[in-house]
């Protein structure tokens, strides 16, 4: 099958003909800037009734050649402005001008929004779909497509729940979430394309992209089938049409620093305690644990571009270095990405060829777990040394108890990813329009890792292992091929697209690793791992892993308009995956949606501050497939060694309970919107009500041993309902050519309810526990109960102190002590899923100045705050605390009770964050003219990340992780989060 | 040009149709898993496949939750108190000590699913090999298929004694959700079974049979379901215990070894005590780790150990009270006094523990039965004997002691302690008919946090609580032989004392506290389940 699917590729490139046409042509050129005489860059011209277009350059100039001579409709449109068009006749031979002066508008409706498998005009658009380009982007420092949204799209949220910078997105605690927790256990991210091909938030650098788009509904995801119920994000990257060759920089230095330190004990809190009684130890030195791992790291980033050609041929190539250092010692990430395209394209635009290529390497240090360190350095005691007098880590032997500086400084690792995309495309338009597009490409993914510790780690010192050592590597590959065709045409007043295609893809994953301990020497760290005698002795791993899926889709859409004011979308898409079961390996996904534009009705002329308006409304099918292969197979592996005849020899037992019912999780979802643009476009907004129903939940369910192998089983059973609502407004406050103050909020809120977990042959109690505290509190946090909202915290709810110091805990009929109290009197806690969400975006531009600040909030939820929960209680004498650990509880006195979880430690995590600032200064072309008039552009700026957050919440940060079963829980071993200052310039030839 | 481009792209509809119709297969295959597709078995397969019937055992028995850690913590002489790096975990030892289980209980719930596992894999080669999957000649088909039953009877006969009232399914290939039995069916299953398979056992012992169900193994834990007869059906059985145990003593195949620790030690397979034991291995059959729910943390120093075990459990101050000074089992069963390296890095062990909710890790004596040896990592070599010579013996002696021949018990008895008194005090050996009728020297009651047994906490001091117990002396004589074997809960419900009496910081709470609740998930997903009285 692979080789057939190569086959079907390499059999269409062969068939690409050559020929050339002549004809009587000429010219058109010239220059198209804004009222108020900038030029207007990345202009699309087109020749009307034709397919010849050109895009302005930088300077706003264009030319497009072999126009055929006699009378033509030239139409300028551009992002932003409103599209314009000339008449010009152009003679055989001859040039032909026409300069376009374009009005600002601020209202998106006119723009060319990416939508599945094509583009539309936002003003047809019959779904719910958000587009934020370039200029609407969070500025500053990015690490990935994710922070370029945070706060811009109502009902998508984005969490960086923390500040390591090493790794993926996952790795960094990038969280996306739209519209509510739609699945329990079923994967939770969204469908991810880049320039149409499946990649991921950090496939291109930040600076490569020119819009994103996110199609938030049912009906407008619903062409990706059995991928797209997590929502999908369209990433489109800057390309250069053709024309002046143009260079562009941009760089940025940053430096970052822990947002907020714990308060912990210092060694004078210590020895003033003990003087007091407190059982604490005087080890007589003194320490800031916190300080010795931490520090304020730089991080910079450069990007070059290049771009050239013509409109026939052209070429856009980007080169990114990205190096970020993290908070604690050691912790470092640096990318280097190298992107090129190619495109062309023949017989007068009937036939392109797009190729593009994409390399990236990151390295970063492979150290410990840094959340372990960290948690070390917040418990170690501040009396202690660093280093014992001979030049050793000072270790202790405590329970769970090691030198952090030792656990980083002696551990050296490195791991290095490649990941390299090369990608095809094809684009026919045999006769007018109709379209027949064909993408192929593969990705592949590698990795090679290595760890290991020295005689100085206390894996040695304590644990006598002699030096650790472990070499990981992993290779994937993913290929896909594509095609489709569009019909394209009106018929009087009726317009019509038709779409139809076939997509395949294919993954393919690979690992082996090895570990080795008992070392002669710890000088070669992870390089000689043969060194090491635990692996021959059997104490130590060698292994290896192979996995592959694939899916297939069949899909059509059909998008029809009366006059741009009825308008029509249908689509289906049959998909199938292998990851599915036997009798369930294809999905059908309909989806369906219509508008009305009021705006184009005659009885709305007289409201003539309306300039567009729009209701909506759609419902789509969507789905999610399980995250892991095989899982519908009757199959054995072998494991458990068995002793046999006095010989140990690998049992062989099944491999799981084989589901080949198992099949993709459905949502189906209701939405209903309006779009709106009223005073001359100064205020614009969007407001979307939706209803979404996740059936067929994936969810490992208990069940019977026997008949069944194992007790529990991933299937399709339970139901889950997300509803809510979210408004997006823009208005321009002041729209002046020196000044302008561009304000735009939104706001979102949404209600989850489980509606069921059971069918006949699956069922789970009521209520599933869930979450845990940790060692050694160990209780679950959470609850999910059929008929309740995911997410509610669970356990005893503290309502005073006694004199003792113990909790007193509301029991069912009344207030009890802690000690006697049981499971029964446990209850609801609070939630820790926001109930609602908003931002608010300015932008402002004074003359060259421009500054702009983003506030984003969270409310009515709580948080679990961990860390309260085991540092602040002073009878624990062995790990240092919170310094409000004495602290008087319910004003009385201070807890004298075991480490427990109760609501005395949950708090509301409500809160807006200044999450950012940048002030710019744009250099005016006049100054930049006196380069000689190469420098087209220039602009330095500063930005503050994350300055300041307002909350009543006492932990590090309210901002936690609302994915999942355990939403609002700040974990005891929680990354920091840091605030950033950068300073950054770009400037253009 | 238009009709070359018109040609092409009929020719890429084509394709594009084509490539569609042939790329549609959706099948797996995966790459390091064995299919129906890919795999026929032959006789030579059978090790593999007889393994799954057995390896749930290294789980069921020496490992975290396992029933030598909980069989015991349910009982009077472990404990698993609070310690200074936490063993509250919810309460889940308290509520074990405290009799106050219910149908979460981790451990008892992990044993129920080990049970079932096993049993499964058991039908499933007994269905494999009867239906021809596997080809194996007449001979090896009887043996192997009576070895299967006889794991399978093994794993109920342990239903039957935590559960009483569970499914018995021996059809591999049913759906239906399996039907309740009765405890009493149960029994008759398990006897019958037993009973059936046991003369087509093999009778070889040694490296060929070495954890493996023999004959000698079905007929020891049939002696041992037949001695608790009286608990499971109400009808004693005490002359089968007897015939059972002499088929084995006359066999003359196993002995006492010269040692009390033979048995436990880190090279115990080649105890000629043992008569089934469950093999471990810290490379190949790993999964016994209570040594390291019972060292404390820094006793890593003392042996050199690979890494730093967990600390939780110790013993009850009121067993190690029981214990003659002079038996050499109190010291080859509990680690006592001073444990400290070179450096000073360990703990001076103490028998007073002040309370389940609070101690220090130096309070209790740590279990080290089974051999803790030098450099040991978290997985011990020490294979579990799950029932040997010396357990033979005191069956026999007891169903003696129970129809009216003490003395003849006696004999049996002080043949079990002679090992275990050595020097000056040999002769305490020896017991006599009169000694084990009387009642038990355990003191039962609440050991308060001075130390001292009372009748409640804050109560008045308790002298011997045990005086009343029926033949307590010979439970004492259980209790020193077969401490941290497993044993405890059942000898203390034969022997009425489970739900009776206080001891520690235990009360009795309820006598339906014999058996311990259906896990919740087995009574939620098959509803042909009646959960058990009292839960």
């Amino acid at each position: 099958m692979r080789t057939r699917i190569t086959g079907c590729a390499f059999l269409v490139g062969l068939l690409l003909p050559a020929a050339v046409g002549a004809q009587a042509t000429g010219r058109v050129s010239g220059a198209v800037t804004s009222d108020a005489g900038f030029p207007v860059p990345n202009a699309q011209i087109t020749v009307q009734a034709t397919t010849l277009r050109a895009i302005t350059d930088t300077a706003g100039r264009y030319t497009i050649g072999n126009v055929p001579a006699g009378p033509h409709i030239i139409r300028a449109t551009s992002l932003g402005h409103s599209p314009q068009e000339l008449s010009v006749t152009v003679s055989a031979g001859g040039t032909v001008t026409a300069d376009f002066k374009l009005g600002v508008v601020a209202a998106k409706l006119g723009e060319v929004v990416v939508v599945g498998y094509g583009e539309q005009r936002a003003s047809s658009i019959t779904g719910a779909v958000a587009n934020v380009t370039s200029e609407d982007f969070v500025p500053g420092p990015a690490r990935d497509a994710a922070a370029l949204l945070a706060g811009k799209v109502a009902g998508l949220g984005i969490i960086t729940s923390n500040g390591d910078p090493r790794g993926s997105a996952a790795n960094r605690g990038t969280e996306i979430q739209l519209r509510g927790v739609t699945t329990i256990q079923g994967p939770r991210g969204p469908l991810v394309l880049v320039d149409g091909v499946p990649g991921n938030l950090e496939t291109v650098p930040s600076s490569d992209i020119e819009a994103i788009s996110v199609l938030k509904d049912g009906s407008a995801a619903a062409i990706y089938g059995a991928r797209a119920s997590n929502g999908v994000i369209l990433i489109t990257t800057k390309r250069h049409n053709g024309g002046k060759p143009t260079l562009r920089y941009e760089g940025y230095a940053s430096q970052q620093s822990i947002y907020n330190r714990p308060d912990f004990l210092n060694a004078a809190d210590y020895r003033r305690l003990i003087a007091g009684g407190t059982n604490y130890e005087d080890l007589k030195s003194s320490t800031d644990w916190q300080s010795q791992i931490l520090r304020s790291p730089l991080s910079q980033k450069h990007y070059v571009s290049i771009g050239g050609g013509d409109v026939g041929t052209n070429y856009t190539a980007a080169l990114t270095y990205d190096r970020a250092q993290g908070i604690f010692l050691r912790s470092d990430n640096s990318e280097v990405t190298g992107r090129a395209e190619i495109r062309h394209s023949m017989f007068n635009d009937k036939l392109d060829a797009d190729l593009t290529f994409l390399n990236r390497e990151q390295n970063y240090f492979n150290g410990p777990d840094f959340l372990a360190a960290w948690r070390q350095a917040l418990i170690h005691n501040p009396t202690d040394q660093v280093k014992t007098s001979d030049g050793a880590w000072q270790e202790r032997g405590t329970y769970m108890y090691w030198n952090p500086v030792g656990m980083i400084e002696e551990e050296n690792g490195h791991v290095e990813n490649r990941d390299t995309r090369l990608h095809g495309s094809l684009n026919v338009r045999p006769i007018d329009h109709l379209r027949f597009s064909m993408l192929a490409g593969v990705s592949r993914g590698s990795g090679l890792s290595g760890s290991a510790t020295t005689f100085k780690h206390f894996q040695t010192t304590l644990n006598a292992q002699n030096g650790t050592a472990s070499r990981s590597t992993s290779s994937s590959e993913d290929r896909i091929f594509q095609s489709t065709g569009t019909f394209s045409n009106s018929f009087g007043a009726h317009n019509v697209t038709l779409l139809g295609g076939y997509s395949y893809q294919d993954f393919l994953n690979e690992n082996f690793n090895g570990s080795n301990t008992q070392f002669p020497t710890d000088l070669f760290g992870f390089d000689a791992l043969q060194q090491g005698t635990s692996l021959t002795a059997g104490k130590a791993t060698l292994a290896s892993g192979k996995s592959s899926y694939k899916t297939i889709s069949y899909f059509s859409r059909v998008n029809y308009d009366w006059r741009n004011r009825f308008l029509l979308m249908a689509s289906v898409n049959q998909e199938g995956n292998s990851r599915f079961g036997a009798d369930h390996k294809w999905g059908v996904f309909p989806a369906v949606s219509g508008a009305w534009r009021l705006s184009e009705e005659g009885f709305m002329r007289k409201f003539s501050f309306i300039n567009d308006l729009k209701v909506r409304t759609g419902y789509g099918v969507t789905g999610i497939a399980p995250d892991n292969s095989y899982l519908s197979l009757t199959s054995y592996r072998y494991q458990n060694k068995f002793l046999y005849n006095g010989a140990w020899v690998q049992g062989l037992q099944p491999a799981r309970n084989p589901n080949p019912d198992l099949r993709w999780e459905e949502k189906r979802e209701i939405n209903t919107g309006i779009d709106f643009s009223l005073f001359a476009s100064r205020l614009s907004g969007t407001v979307d009500v939706y209803n979404r129903e996740t059936r067929d939940m994936l969810y490992n369910y208990s069940v019977p041993v026997p008949p069944n192998l194992f007790n529990s089983i991933l299937a399709n059973v339970g139901t889950m309902k997300n509803n809510g609502v979210e408004a997006q407004l823009s208005y321009d406050v002041v729209r002046g050519k020196n000044v302008s103050w561009t304000t735009n909020a939104n706001w979102s809120t949404n209600k989850n309810k489980l509606v069921s977990l059971s069918n006949k042959t699956f069922s789970v109690a009521d209520c599933i526990n869930q979450g845990g505290t940790g060692e050694p509190i160990q209780t679950s946090t959470h609850r999910v109960c059929v008929g309740e909202p995911i997410g509610n915290f669970y356990g005893w709810k503290s309502v005073d102190i006694d004199s003792k110091g113990e909790w007193l805990i509301q029991g069912k009929d009344s207030v009890i002590p802690v000690r006697s109290a049981k499971e029964a009197d446990k209850r609801f806690l609070g939630n820790g899923l926001p109930k609602q969400y908003a931002a608010w975006n300015n932008n402002v531009r004074v003359r060259n100045f421009d500054f702009e600040v983003n506030l984003r909030g969270a409310f009515q939820y709580q948080v679990l705050n961990f860390m309260r929960m085991y540092y602040e209680n002073p009878k624990i004498t062995q790990y240092n605390m919170l310094r409000s650990a004495f602290d008087p509880v319910y004003g009385k006195r201070p807890v004298n009770y075991d480490l427990a979880y109760v609501s005395y430690y949950i708090e509301d995590g409500d809160y807006v964050k200044l999450d950012n600032a940048t002030l710019g200064y744009t250099i005016s072309p006049r100054l930049l003219s006196r380069f000689g008039g190469s420098v087209t552009g220039a602009r330095v700026y500063v930005t503050g990340r994350n300055l300041l957050t307002m909350t009543g919440y006492k932990g590090m940060d309210p901002e936690v992780s609302t994915t999942g079963l355990t939403p609002g829980n700040d974990n005891r071993d929680q990354y920091p989060t840091t605030r950033t200052f950068t300073a950054g310039f770009t400037i253009s030839f | 040009m238009r009709p070359t481009l018109s040609r092409l792209s009929a020719t890429l509809a084509v394709i594009a149709a084509f490539g569609s119709a042939s790329c549609r297969d959706l099948s797996e295959t995966p790459f390091t898993e064995v299919t129906q597709a890919n795999f026929n078995p032959t006789a030579a397969d059978l090790a593999a496949l007889l393994a799954p019937a057995y390896t749930p055992m290294r789980t069921i028995y020496m490992s975290w939750y396992g029933m030598v850690d909980f069989q015991e913590e349910t009982a009077d002489e472990l404990l698993t108190p609070v310690r200074p790096n936490g063993w509250y975990d919810g309460g889940v030892y308290q509520r074990l000590h405290e009799h106050r289980w219910d149908a979460n209980q981790g451990q008892p719930n992990g044993l129920y699913g080990n049970l079932y596992s096993g049993i499964n894999a058991a039908n499933r080669v007994i269905f494999q090999i009867e239906s021809g999957v596997i080809p194996v000649d007449a001979a090896t088909k009887a043996s192997v298929i009576a070895e299967l039953r006889g794991i399978r009877a093994h794993y109920y006969s342990v239903l039957l004694d935590n559960f009483g009232n569970v499914p018995i399914v021996t059809d591999f290939t049913s759906t239906e959700l399996p039907a309740q039995s009765t405890r009493q069916q149960v029994f008759d299953f398990v006897v019958k079974e037993f009973t059936e398979v046991i003369p087509q056992l093999s009778t070889t012992i040694g490296t060929a049979t070495y954890g493996r169900m023999t004959q000698y193994a079905a007929k020891g834990i049939l002696a041992r379901v037949y001695l608790n007869a009286g608990v499971y059906t109400g009808q004693p059985q005490y002359a089968k215990v007897i015939t059972l145990t002499d088929e084995i003593i006359n066999g003359g195949k196993y002995q006492l070894d010269a040692t009390y620790r033979a048995p436990f030690a880190r090279n115990n397979d080649q105890s000629k005590e043992n008569i089934f034991a469950v093999p471990y291995d810290a490379i190949n059959g790993t999964g016994s780790n209570f040594h390291m729910k019972t060292l404390k943390p820094d006793l890593r120093f003392v042996f050199n150990m690979q890494t730093q075990p967990w600390g939780g459990s110790a013993s009850n101050p009121q067993f190690i009270d029981t214990y003659d000074k002079d038996d050499g089992r109190l010291a080859d069963t509990w680690m006592m006094g001073t444990q400290r390296d070179a450096q000073g890095r360990g703990y001076d062990f103490v028998k007073f523990v002040p309370s389940i909710l609070k101690t220090d890790f130096n309070n209790g004596f740590p279990v080290r039965k089974y051999e803790i040896y030098q450099g040991e990592t978290d997985a011990s070599d020490v294979d579990y004997p799950i029932i040997r010579y010396a357990e033979i013996l005191m069956m026999k002696a007891e169903a003696l002691l129970r129809t009216g021949q003490a003395d003849a018990a006696a004999t049996l008895v002080s043949q079990v302690r002679k090992r275990n008194f050595t020097g000056a005090a040999a002769a305490k050996a020896n017991v006599t008919g009169a000694d084990l009728v009387k009642g038990s020297v355990y003191n039962y009651g609440w050991s308060d946090t001075d130390g001292i047994v009372k009748t409640a906490a804050g109560g008045t001091p308790v002298l011997n609580g045990g005086a009343d117990i029926q033949y307590g002396r010979f439970l004492d004589e259980l209790g020193w032989e077969f401490a941290i074997e497993a044993h405890r809960r059942t000898d203390l419900i034969r022997f009425g004392v489970f739900t009776t009496k206080t001891w520690f910081n235990h009360v009795p709470n309820g006598a339906y506290r014999v058996l311990f609740a259906l896990p919740a998930n087995a009574i939620s997903t098959n509803s042909k389940l009646k959960q058990n009285t009292g839960f």
